[in-house]
């Protein structure tokens, strides 16, 4: 594999400050030790529940936010140590797009403004500037007429594929897409799914896709990374991942994400009953233990590694070998 | 489920709003009926009229909200026309057998309160005991399976997940031990371990209470999971109807079967999804025929001038379409 990203040993704890001094009373780990590797032209989807820290992770991976350890690189070279002139270079060079499309666009700015902005910034030609916008919209499938129109005037699915536009004008080898379908209905993310995939084959373009919806990470990743509170969980091809998972926190994800037909119905729906403990005060051992049908004593004494199970395929499990099968999932 | 006995029946519902570019028909001509003990899905892309006729069902559409709106036809509900009672009558429905929970559970939840004391507060109506109140609100949040419920009880709504809020919020519901629960979206904003909680729930107690559900949402997911039937809607209008199988196994109208098939079941290699070209009419405008016409690909010369009705094509499978209704086999792709 010749990775276009590697990330090493990622780590940020935010710190909680309370009382009368605003002195630093505990951290929030919300990323902790995270390793993985993005090969040029493939998507990573990167999946958990809310608050395990995927969205830190991607605003690690740009630098909008500082890490406290860890290292990311892109083609080869250090991005949390990046001094300013070589950081800007690098910064060309990784795009996002948010989840709340309306959030990340100026209200009061016409399209038109939003889409140049980061252009001129970046030092591309004037000249051209136009161009580029104009056949960049023909990508996404929207016309010229938008340019005009302030962002409340386009619909949800407008709004997503101009931040795609956006993000895409400075040319990004990759691009960080945050839930970008999630506001999104049904026939509109088709859209946008399309797009992306057309996109990517078009220029080689590298994704980190982040989604709670499994369905879709399972149509746009090669391969996928599941994260709980801070941690990897499991690593691997998309089908080996998702089709027959190793880690009992995916089989749980697995097992309650919504079926896709009512003749699936019937089977066992909640494995982790619980609701996942505080960042603050993080279980001992295994971070999953206190919600896990399978716990024995290592799980609450010892935190699990991950270990290659199979070629490529990761997962931080100390009983992963003896794990009683899971149901197979039909897509 | 019984078929015989209608929890509502919803009758000609047409609803406009007041617009600065005239009035806008959200809701036109719908009529159906829930069973006594089912949970019927209401389907459809956004801004279609899903929350609008729900709203128009619990009375929430008003002067304050909706000035110069306009809303025809009749809800009959436990032998009553829900649209001809006095807000003071329907108040009287609302907090005893009408319930909806809503999209987002922290507007309606007053953040200055205790989640216990909410629903005390919804107990208390009832005229029983303080002390004996607070029992039933300890029984309750068992009930929605909130952990360490004491706790949860003295918590303030902004200290709760999105999980546990929506399930305060159906503790609140069924307090009241509603004969219908609409639930708009209940579980949009929650993750899938949370979102199969809740929709556990939901199953758990229309057994143990025998209350219908109307449940209102755009993910076909949550519908294979727990629907008795569907109904699908497209810009105001019904299009189709049918028991949940009869929508996932034979979709017949051509909007069914576009949404059905834009949603992505497999892999990158297995090529690109299905997309539906094409916008919402405005509903401003009056159009005359099938408002599905501009993005249907098997329309043909009728679509443009008549409106299609809603008809039944098998036994419990109504659809609104001029092709669907005259092809009998297999339709075309
Ligand atoms: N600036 C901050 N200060 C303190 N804590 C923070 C900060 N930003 C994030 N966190 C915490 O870090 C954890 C991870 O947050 P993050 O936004 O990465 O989660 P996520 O996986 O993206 O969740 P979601 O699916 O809800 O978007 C959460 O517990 C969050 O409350
Ligand atoms: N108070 C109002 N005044 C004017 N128009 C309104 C009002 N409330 C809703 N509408 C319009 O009525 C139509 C239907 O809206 P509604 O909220 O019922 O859609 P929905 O199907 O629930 O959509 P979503 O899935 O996005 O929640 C939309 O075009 C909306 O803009
Ligand atoms: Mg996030
Ligand atoms: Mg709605």
């Amino acid at each position: 594999m010749n990775p276009l990203v590697e990330v090493s040993h990622l780590e940020k704890h935010f710190e909680i400050r309370s009382g009368l001094w605003r002195t630093v009373s505990s951290h929030v780990r919300a990323v902790d030790d995270v390793s993985f590797a993005i090969a040029a032209g493939e998507t990573l989807g990167l999946v958990g529940e809310s608050g395990s820290g995927k969205s830190t992770v991607a605003r690690l991976l740009l630098r909008l936010i500082t890490a406290t350890g860890g290292s990311v690189r892109l083609e080869g070279r250090e991005v949390t140590t990046a001094r300013p002139a070589e950081m800007k270079a690098l910064r060309r060079k990784m795009g996002i797009v948010f989840q709340d499309p309306a959030a990340s666009m100026n209200p009061r700015a016409k399209i038109k403004w939003s889409l140049r902005r980061p252009l001129v910034t970046n030092g591309f030609e004037h000249a051209r500037i136009d161009d580029q916008i104009l056949a960049m919209l023909a990508k996404v499938n929207l016309g010229p007429e938008l340019l005009n129109r302030y962002p409340h005037q386009l619909s949800g699915g407008q709004q997503q594929r101009i931040s795609v536009a956006r993000a895409l004008l400075l040319r990004p080898r990759l691009l960080v897409l945050d839930e970008p379908t999630s506001a999104l209905d049904i026939s509109v993310q088709a859209q946008v799914l399309n797009i992306l995939l057309d996109l990517q084959e078009a220029f080689g373009l590298t994704y980190l896709f982040i989604s709670h919806d499994l369905n879709v990470v399972r149509y746009v990743s090669d391969r996928v990374a599941i994260m709980y509170l801070g941690k990897l969980m499991e690593i691997g091809p998309v089908e080996a991942v998702l089709q027959a998972p190793r880690h009992p926190y995916t089989q749980g994800l697995a097992a309650s994400s919504p079926p896709m037909s009512p003749h699936q119905r019937g089977r066992q729906r909640v494995l982790l009953a619980e609701q996942p403990p505080s960042l603050i005060d993080l279980p001992t051992g295994c971070r999953l233990h206190p919600r896990c049908p399978f716990r024995q004593t290592i799980c609450e004494e010892t935190r699990p590694e991950l270990r290659e199970l199979a070629p490529g395929h990761w997962a931080a499990c100390h009983l992963a070998e003896n794990l009683p099968a899971p149901q197979p999932r039909d897509t | 489920m019984d078929q015989t006995r209608r929890a509502l029946c919803v009758q000609h519902l047409d609803i406009q709003f007041s617009t600065p570019h005239g009035m806008a028909r959200a809701v036109q001509e719908v009529s159906f009926d829930i069973h006594a003990g089912e949970i019927y899905a209401l389907v459809g892309e956004s801004g279609c009229g899903k929350t609008s006729a729900a709203h128009a069902v619990m009375g929430l559409i008003n002067r304050i909200n909706a000035p110069g709106h306009r809303i025809g036809g009749r809800v009959l509900f436990e032998d009553k026309d829900l649209l001809s009672l006095t807000e003071e009558e329907m108040c009287h429905v609302r907090g005893r057998s009408l319930g909806m929970i809503f999209q987002n559970p922290l507007d309606a939840l007053n953040p200055l309160y205790r989640a216990g004391y909410q629903v005390y507060e919804a107990i208390v109506l009832d005229k029983i005991g303080k002390i004996e109140a607070w029992r039933r609100v300890a029984e309750l949040f068992n009930q929605v399976k909130l952990s360490d419920p004491e706790a949860r009880m003295r918590s303030y709504p902004q200290e709760l997940s999105g999980g546990m809020r929506q399930r305060v919020m159906i503790g609140m519901m069924l307090a009241r031990n509603p004969r219908l629960l609409i639930a708009d979206e209940p579980t949009t904003a929650l993750d899938v371990t949370i979102q199969a909680q809740v929709l556990e729930l939901i199953l758990a107690l229309r057994a143990a209470l025998e209350m219908s559900v109307w449940l209102i949402t755009h993910d076909f997911g949550i519908v294979a999971e727990i629907a008795d039937r569907v109904a699908v809607m497209y810009a105001g209008v019904l299009v189709e109807e049918a028991d949940v199988l009869g929508i996932f196994d034979n979709p017949r109208h051509p909007y069914t079967r576009m949404l059905m098939a834009s949603l992505p079941r497999g892999f990158k290699r297995d090529g690109r999804l299905r997309t539906i070209a094409g916008l919402l009419p405005d509903p401003t405008l009056e159009i005359p025929g099938c408002r599905f016409r501009d993005r249907c690909p098997a329309k043909i010369e009728v679509c443009a001038t008549q409106a299609p009705a809603l008809v039944e094509i098998t036994p419990g499978h109504r659809v609104a379409c001029h092709v669907a209704a005259t092809v009998k086999g297999d339709l075309p792709p």
